[in-house]
């Protein structure tokens, strides 16, 4: 039946999706809601919470405030709010009340800011999708607001970007930050013929996946960016919401490390306000997630910057595929299947598989958010709990790579299911992974 | 107000203001909420606890069936991990159309049938667990669960878990109540039973209230949580009369008096034995019992002449006595205790306080909102202990609350100020001048004021079984003496530790020392 699980919990929440990309860039930020999602979204979805503090607000609404549509009070707790706490921004996430009551949220926006000198970001989340789809839109809302206000004015840093210039003349802004740009190109390593190939920007190139040629205002960003911060580089889909485990960060930092970037910064795991307003330095953006993919399309787009598709180290998630499988199905996020996809099959594995069983396949699924331009033909998109039974009887998978609360759904399974943990599928922390 | 400061009231503060004048800060309805790790115990429905979620499966062999927005179930993973709830919650997510059209309220028969189909024995009971959103929509659930259960031909139940109703006139957990005790039906009423209503697990059956109950030829004394299957639940419906122990169940047993003629008595949980003693007056006086010693009277009011006879339960009863008589042994041995009181705790943290400092104790802060009814508290609590700060939880500002360690006192230090009334005041006062807090919290009571004092010993008297009388009061000064101790002990191990390592190390230091002595020695 749709909407009805009889094995799984509901997964984390397009609210959750969004606080998580807010949590740590110091704004209030306010769950439209009467206090039970911001109960959900702070004592379960939010890792962090326990560890360090953020100004996370419910905003207590009441029967009778969602019936009389009592913006003003809203707005005028929230000035008061912001008149005792220190920050630098207010968000506003939606949750499943004002979707229902047809809250406006940009009007509520307009009226903050005509009384209070912070910039507002809205999120029109609603609670009945899923946390990816609040990623994106946090994502989307904040980068917007920068755009509009100048990236530099909202995140506190010193300079302004030049925000009417093309892409290509923003990158020869951003090089002002440094010196000349030949004198730059020098200064990134001089016996290097071109400066981008240093930052990876060739192995970029080579594995583009967005499915759009570098525009010559990418190739020149990438070359003149890799001048000013010629080995920064930002991943985007990494809330603790989109990761494995709390490990998963420290892996992806540490393989893009390996691959030369002395700058990692993970937006949504550690990355602070100032990092948003410097996205324009970054040299190459890479989406981990599927939610990640219109941040880094919207950078490409406004600095020229490449983006990849991948998830980095994620070979480093699979100790080894299983000797003689021929079917393997993934269940994850559809990014980090497809990068697992290619470390079974891509890499020194792909001999031993494809020598054993030259029939290999791997299909990717996932609960979330699917990209048509990274899919191919067998992948699969769940929505229901059969959809995952019916794909698990249709393609009879040697291996199963996925949380282990879906083994719920199949208990007369033959082959053999290997752990990767999903919080945002199972809701339950793992202390370290059980592959 | 400046930026930085969590603002709280002192108790004389708030006495002056009075009762109709609730500073705003502990108004929830007048600013945001905030959801500090302290507060989150209790401030979602379905947190922790005996949420609505784990209260509407208080019936034996029932499931729940939650039809809302995936949000609002997303943390019930939590409380499948709490034994006995494993497989007992299913879920029917609903969409935007869903909402637009009403289509779910449709499928719900045909889910609870398949729901049923899934479970290894048949449930007693399907709750139907729904949310804000059908609250805004007006939805008649009780219509969809009629319907369902002549689809499945057991009971079938709605609760309403509505935070936007929280402080309203029905709030979540006093209608969970109503829509679980809505099923007991008539009975003959039997004079020898009696209903506990208010708590979701059972009260301590240590407490004396038991024996005082038995006392009055009560035989059946029956609580929803100790009922082993639901037709234990249902003989519920043939109490004498109901003893109402949480003001939540109110509701509840004001329904059961107009539909089952059941009548109430409502009692509450005091931690100050001269309370508990009026109560039990009180109590007496509702059941038509009065107080006397003299055996002919106590024949009269059909008290037994046993063990616990009415003269012994009565204020000089020895429960009496053990309960101060712990009281006084933790004061002796650790006069100098400091408290921190929260409000997640099984209790008024006012009351609780108050008894604290009746008993001769400090309470330098308590975390909770000052309702209007709680006037007699703080008026006490002004008298004795005018400096006690009052903090909200929820209020924005605690966000800034200055989670203190132990400063730079020595273990030593510690130990002692546990035991004696504190001579560091000094130190304190130039703490305070400095701009900092004391850091002279020794216990916490609850998880919230834990939160609050990482260091402090902690005590989180909170568990679902509930204390109470003067049992309860005995059990937690127990609780507060087997904590405290275990700290000092630690303390002490850690202090021998350290002695230990400084004597390993000067030894190391000697013996790297050695050598070179030697060397000078046999240098020509």
């Amino acid at each position: 039946m749709r909407g009805l699980r009889k094995y799984l919990t509901p997964f984390a929440p397009d609210q959750s999706g969004a606080e998580s990309v807010l949590y740590e860039l110091g704004g209030v930020v306010v769950i439209l809601d009467a206090g039970g999602c911001a109960g959900n979204i702070c004592g379960f979805d939010e890792p962090r919470w326990s560890e360090t503090r953020s100004a996370v607000f419910s905003a207590g609404l009441r029967d009778m405030d969602a019936v009389m549509g009592r913006d003003r009070l809203l707005v005028k707790k929230i000035t008061d709010c912001v008149t005792k706490i220190d920050a630098k921004f207010v968000a506003i996430i939606g949750t499943p009340v004002p979707a229902v009551i047809g809250t406006d949220l940009q009007a509520v926006k307009r009226m903050l800011e005509k009384q209070i000198d912070l910039p507002v970001v809205t999120v029109a989340t609603d609670g009945m999708h899923l946390c990816d789809r609040g990623v994106t839109l946090a994502y989307q809302a904040l980068l917007k607001e920068m755009d509009v206000r100048g990236f530099r004015d909202i995140g506190g840093a010193q300079e302004r970007m030049p925000d009417k210039l093309s892409g290509a003349e923003q990158a020869a802004a951003r090089m002002d930050c440094g010196a000349e740009k030949t004198a730059a190109r020098m200064d990134c390593g001089a016996e290097k013929t071109v400066a981008g190939m240093d930052c990876g920007a060739e192995k970029a190139a080579a594995r583009m996946d967005c499915g759009a040629e570098k525009t010559a205002e990418g190739i020149a960003g990438a070359a003149t960016s890799g001048t000013c911060d010629c080995r920064r580089v930002g991943v985007f889909g990494v809330t603790p919401l989109d990761l494995p485990d709390s490990g998963s960060a420290g892996i992806i930092r540490e393989a893009l490390r390996s691959e030369g970037y002395e700058k990692v910064i993970l937006y949504g795991s550690g990355a602070a306000l100032e990092d948003y307003a410097d996205a324009g330095r970054n040299t190459i953006n890479i989406a981990a997630s599927v939610d990640g993919i219109a941040a880094v399309k919207f950078l490409q787009k406004k600095f020229g910057t490449p983006c990849q598709i991948r998830f980095p180290g994620a070979e480093n998630l699979l100790p080894g595929a299983e000797k003689g499988a021929e079917r393997f199905l993934i269940v994850h996020g559809q990014v980090l299947g497809n990068s697992l996809r290619e470390s079974i099959l891509g890499n020194s594995l792909r001999k031993a598989v494809l020598r054993d069983e030259p029939e290999a396949q791997v299909t990717v699924a996932s609960w979330f958010g699917m990209d048509d331009e990274i899919r191919q033909p067998q992948d699969a998109f769940l929505k229901e709990e059969d959809d995952f039974i019916e794909l698990v009887a249709k393609i009879q998978p040697d291996v199963i790579i996925g949380d282990q609360v879906m083994r719920r759904m199949i208990p007369g399974y033959p082959g053999k299911f290997i752990h990767l943990p999903q919080f945002s599928v199972s809701g339950k922390r793992e202390a370290g992974m059980q592959l | 107000m400046g930026m930085g400061i969590a603002k709280g009231y002192t108790v004389e503060e708030l006495h002056n203001l009075g009762p109709g004048s609730v500073p705003s800060e502990f108004v929830t309805s007048t600013h945001l909420v905030y959801n500090s790790p302290a507060a989150l115990a209790f401030n979602s429905p379905g947190a922790e606890g005996f949420g609505v979620k784990r209260a509407g499966l208080a019936i034996p062999g029932s499931i729940m069936l939650i039809v809302s927005p995936g949000c609002c179930g997303r943390n019930t993973s939590d409380i499948t991990r709490i034994k006995g709830y494993e497989d007992r919650f299913f879920y029917l997510e609903i969409s935007e159309t869903d909402l637009v059209t009403a289509r779910h309220l449709k499928m719900i028969p045909q889910a609870v049938e398949e729901i049923i189909e899934v479970c290894r024995e048949k449930p007693s009971l399907v709750m139907i667990c729904i949310t804000c959103v059908d609250a805004l929509l007006g939805t008649d659930m009780e219509r969809v669960a009629r319907k369902a259960e002549e689809r499945v031909h057991i009971p079938v139940r709605p609760c309403y878990m509505y935070a936007l109703t929280r402080e309203g006139r029905r709030p979540p957990m006093v209608a969970v109540r109503q829509s679980l005790y809505s099923l007991l039906p008539e009975q003959k009423r039997k004079a020898s039973s009696v209903n506990l209503l208010g708590f979701f697990a059972p009260v301590d059956p240590q407490s004396e209230l038991f024996d005082i109950l038995r006392s009055v030829g009560v035989k059946n004394i029956r609580q929803i949580s100790t009922c082993i299957d639901i037709d234990e639940f249902y003989r519920m419906g043939e109490a004498n009369f109901n003893l109402v122990l949480n003001p939540e169940a109110r509701d509840a047993a004001d329904d059961l008096r107009k539909r089952l003629k059941i009548p109430s008595i409502e009692l509450t949980r005091f931690y100050g034995t001269d309370r508990i003693a009026r109560q039990y007056r009180a109590l007496f006086g509702a059941l038509g019992i009065r107080p006397s010693g003299r055996a002919s009277e106590e024949r009269q009011t059909r008290v037994d002449d046993g063990v616990n006879s009415f003269e012994t339960i009565w204020n000089s009863a020895p429960v009496r006595y053990e309960a101060e008589e712990s009281f006084r042994r933790l004061k002796e041995e650790y006069q100098g205790l400091i408290f921190s009181v929260g409000e997640v705790v099984n209790g008024n943290p006012f009351e609780l306080a108050l008894s604290l400092i009746e008993y001769g104790f400090a309470v330098k802060e308590i975390f909770a909102n000052p309702a209007p009814e709680y006037a007699y508290y703080i008026r006490q609590l002004a008298e004795r202990s005018p400096k006690t700060m009052v903090y909200s939880n929820m209020e924005p500002t605690m966000i800034y609350y200055d989670l203190d360690g132990d400063g730079e006192r020595t273990g030593h230090e510690k130990i002692d100020d546990m035991r004696y009334v504190s001579t560091s005041e000094a130190a304190d006062e130039k703490t305070v001048a400095e701009g900092r807090r004391p850091a002279r919290i020794h216990v916490t009571l609850g998880k919230d004021a834990a939160y609050y004092h990482p260091d402090a010993v902690h005590v989180t008297w909170a568990s679902d079984e509930q204390p109470w009388g003067y049992v309860g009061v005995r059990k937690l000064a127990e609780a507060i003496e087997a904590a405290v101790k275990a700290a000092i002990t630690v303390l002490k191990a850690s202090i021998d530790g350290k002695k230990e390592a400084g004597a390993e190390k000067t030894a190391a230091l000697e013996k790297t020392a050695a050598p070179e002595t030697s060397d000078r020695r046999t240098d020509p």
